[in-house]
This record gives structure tokens, C-alpha cells and sequence, in this order.
């Protein structure tokens, strides 16, 4: 039987025009063709809300998969998610999630999958903790690139991304876990750009907006504290 | 040489007078001045990703909560210890809170560090980092992604020097301290 109910929970904390975001949009516009009801969650904007974690917990109950779309912060989920994912373990038990499915997908900047892979296991962690059923992970290097923007607009630079949450998006709604096809184009994804010409790239870009604006990078303003 | 300790272990903790006790007295052994901070007693925000850090006013937290205090004591120990419950293989959310707005501790510009991108340090701290965990349960899982964690962490620092110690509910007192002696023992230190 197929799913009918996705709840996702959204780990950026800047806002709505994010990458986080274009994940989910395109997943939710996947989905509608599926007739499959995404439910978006930000966590940033539910955590400290008594009423608002009802809410959705309430959703999360009805449906048949939970979803994990999220940045990486200092290489691990961000915070709002965490205490999220504490409440949860204190409000739900095993029956709760015993019939669920559980999935993510973590971006980042960075190319190398290494740079994503503890946020993927906390998720995972997660699942298994909770009893749900875990369906795997994908990740996602370049997040400055897509800026927001919505994925087809970004062009060749997610077309592979995009191949990759097309096969997901099959695999999530008929309950199987991520497949090595949605693997593969999540592998091709980040051009195989040597990293020293990377770094060398985006100085230059960080250091020109920093000249225009004025400012001095390599400031030290903690050091003045010396206790 | 300076040592910060973050603590996101309530008082009430079984463990958390074992590892203050103990981690504070070895740190007075080898000679290192220490700051214990309670985090669940501080007024901490959490990193709203706002960018002013990065590309506004490089170096500042524009947040004026209390890690304006803890900021200066970061950017001047040379070891830094975080001290968490294990939550799903993470540090606790009252832990991650405080480690999410570390990206102030760093330059908007890159480096390539272990063979891996990362943001340039803005101080030259920490040389060394340790990461204390509290299992309650043994779980083989959540301990490597503890260790995985605490390594993403180090490398994120540039810290020379990095150590998870992972302790659980059927560890004995001078267990406890044996293996932070030991550890603080392995550890080259500079301080001469």
C-alpha cells in the first residue's frame, strides 16, 4: 500500500527562502503528483511551542512517513531539531512509531560526504531509538549554489540532485528504502572539482565582498577579554 | 594553558559530580587553569544562521546573551571539553545550543584541513579537545556516532589533539578517573 501522509520537519533556522526549503518545495511538488500530502514543520518556528509541538505530533501520528530535510551545523543537526527530537523521545512511544517510516535528506556546502554523514546517523540513531522503520539517508554538498532558490531554477547544477529526490520520492511512497539508483545521481551530484581550486574560488569571492563592504575577516574581538 | 569545560549535564545527573570532581582535580595535576560552565544555568540563544558574524561584523555574535561571556573563554583556552548526555549518537540540545554558534570562532574564508574543506579558525585555540559522553544504555551505534561526532568537531577546530571518552551507567568512580588521567597523560602538552 502506498503512503498517503508525509510529515517533514525542516532543520533551518533562517527562514523560508532556504535550502532546506527548495528540498522540501520540490519533494512536496513530487509528492502532489503521487497525491501524497507533504506537511511542512519548521523546527525553529514549533520547538518552544507547547501548542504548536501538538500540532505536530498530531500530524506526525496520521502519517505513514517522517521526514528529515536539514542543514548541517557545526556537523550535526541543528539545535531546534535536537531538542525537537528529545521532546519527541519524552511524548511518543514505541507504538507511536512502530508502523512508521523514517527518512532524511542533510545538504551542507561542503563536497565531501564525510562532512554530512554524522548528521545522517543522529537521524538514523533516531529511528532506531524510536522503533520506526529507517529507509536510509541522502546528502547533499553546494547548498550556497542553490541559495534558496527553487531546484529547477538553479539549472545543471541539480540536475543529478534532482534525478536523485525523483527516485527517493518513488522509493519513500511505496515504503522501500533509498535505492542505489537515487544513490548514484546523489554521488554524481558535486562536480569533481579539486578542493585547493575550490577553497582558492571562494576566498577570492569571500575576500572582494569583504573589500566592498569594508571589513576586516581575520578580526579577534574575543581576544581583548584575556582572563 | 586554559581549559574550558561545557557542561550540558543537569546537577542532578548521577555523573555529573563523578566527572566534575575527577576531570577538574587531573586538570589541577597537570598543572592547567580550568572554567567549568553549568550551561543549563546560562541565558543562551540559539544561532539563528543570520550571517552577521560571517560577512557583517566578522568576529562578533550579534546575540547579547551570555555566550559573550563564554566567546573570550573559547578563543583563549588551548583545551576545550565538552561534557554531554548521548542523545541519538549527538551531544544534548542544551550543549548543541552553545556549539551551534561557534561558527563565530571562524573566518568566512576556507581552508583545506585533513584533506577536507573547512572554515579557517579565527584563534589559534583550541590545541586540544575532548568530547565526554554519557551512555546509559551501551549502544554500539549511537557510541560511533558519538565518536564520529566528536571527530567532525576536532577537525572543525583544528584542535592537534582529540579524544571521546564515552562512559555508561555501570562505570565505577575511579574508572572514571583512571581513564581522564590517562588520557590527559597520552596528550603532548606545550605548555612549557
Amino acid at each position: 500500500m502506498k503512503v498517503k501522509k508525509v510529515t517533514a520537519l525542516l532543520g533551518s533556522t533562517r527562514g523560508s527562502k532556504t535550502v532546506t526549503e527548495s528540498i522540501a518545495d520540490y519533494l512536496m511538488k513530487e509528492y502532489k503528483n503521487y497525491e501524497v500530502n507533504l506537511i511542512k514543520y519548521r523546527a525553529h518556528q514549533i520547538f518552544q511551542d507547547e501548542k504548536e509541538v501538538s500540532n505536530f505530533i498530531k500530524d506526525l501520528k496520521n502519517s505513514e512517513v517522517f521526514l528529515i530535510v536539514s542543514p548541517v551545523y557545526v556537523h550535526s543537526l541543528p539545535y531546534p531539531i535536537i531538542h525537537l527530537m528529545e521532546t519527541m523521545d519524552d511524548l511518543t512511544n514505541k507504538e507511536f512509531w512502530s508502523d512508521k517510516f523514517m527518512s532524511a535528506v542533510i545538504h551542507n556546502g561542503y563536497p565531501k560526504d564525510i562532512q554530512r554523514k554524522s548528521s545522517k546517523e543522529i537521524c538514523y540513531n533516531f529511528s532506531k531509538k524510536m522503533g520506526s522503520n529507517w529507509l536510509g539517508a541522502l546528502g547533499f554538498g553546494g547548498s550556497p549554489l542553490i541559495d534558496g532558490k527553487p531546484l529547477e531554477d538553479v539549472g545543471w547544477f541539480t540536475k543529478n540532485m534532482r534525478k536523485s529526490l525523483d527516485e527517493f520520492s518513488k522509493n519513500i511512497i511505496n515504503k522501500n528504502k533509498i535505492s542505489s539508483k537515487a544513490h548514484k545521481y546523489e554521488k554524481r551530484h558535486f562536480p569533481p572539482i579539486p578542493l585547493h581550486i575550490l577553497k582558492f574560488l571562494m576566498n577570492i569571492l569571500t575576500k572582494k565582498e569583504a573589500k566592498k563592504k569594508g571589513i576586516n575577516l581575520s578580526a579577534q574581538p574575543y581576544l581583548k577579554s584575556k582572563n | 594553558m586554559n581549559c574550558l569545560i561545557l557542561n550540558g549535564l543537569q546537577k542532578d545527573s548521577d555523573f555529573y559530580c563523578k566527572i566534575k570532581d575527577n576531570l577538574i582535580k587531573t586538570l589541577i595535576e597537570n598543572n592547567i587553569k580550568n572554567n567549568w560552565i553549568d550551561l543549563f544555568e546560562k541565558d543562551i540563544e540559539y544561532c539563528r544562521g543570520c550571517g552577521y558574524c560571517n560577512m557583517e561584523n566578522p568576529g562578533i555574535c550579534i546575540k547579547n546573551d551570555d555566550m559573550q561571556e563564554i566567546f573570550p573563554l573559547m578563543a583563549n583556552s588551548e583545551v576545550l571539553i565538552f561534557v554531554s548526555p548521548i542523545k541519538f549518537g549527538c551531544i544534548n540540545s542544551q550543549l548543541k545550543k552553545a556549539i551551534d554558534r561557534y561558527s563565530v570562532m571562524g573566518l568566512p574564508t576556507y581552508s583545506v584541513h585533513k584533506g577536507e574543506l573547512h572554515h579557517s579558525t579565527r584563534y589559534n585555540n583550541p590545541s586540544y579537545f575532548m568530547s565526554i559522553g554519557i551512555l546509559e544504555q551501551p549502544d554500539e551505534d549511537m557510541e560511533d556516532t558519538f565518536k564520529l561526532v566528536s571527530d567532525r568537531n576536532a577537525n572543525c577546530f583544528f584542535a592537534d589533539e582529540s579524544k571521546s571518552l564515552i562512559f555508561n551507567g555501570s562505570i565505577k568512580d575511579n574508572e572514571i578517573k583512571i581513564k581522564l588521567q590517562k588520557q590527559l597523560k597520552i596528550w603532548r602538552w606545550n605548555n612549557s
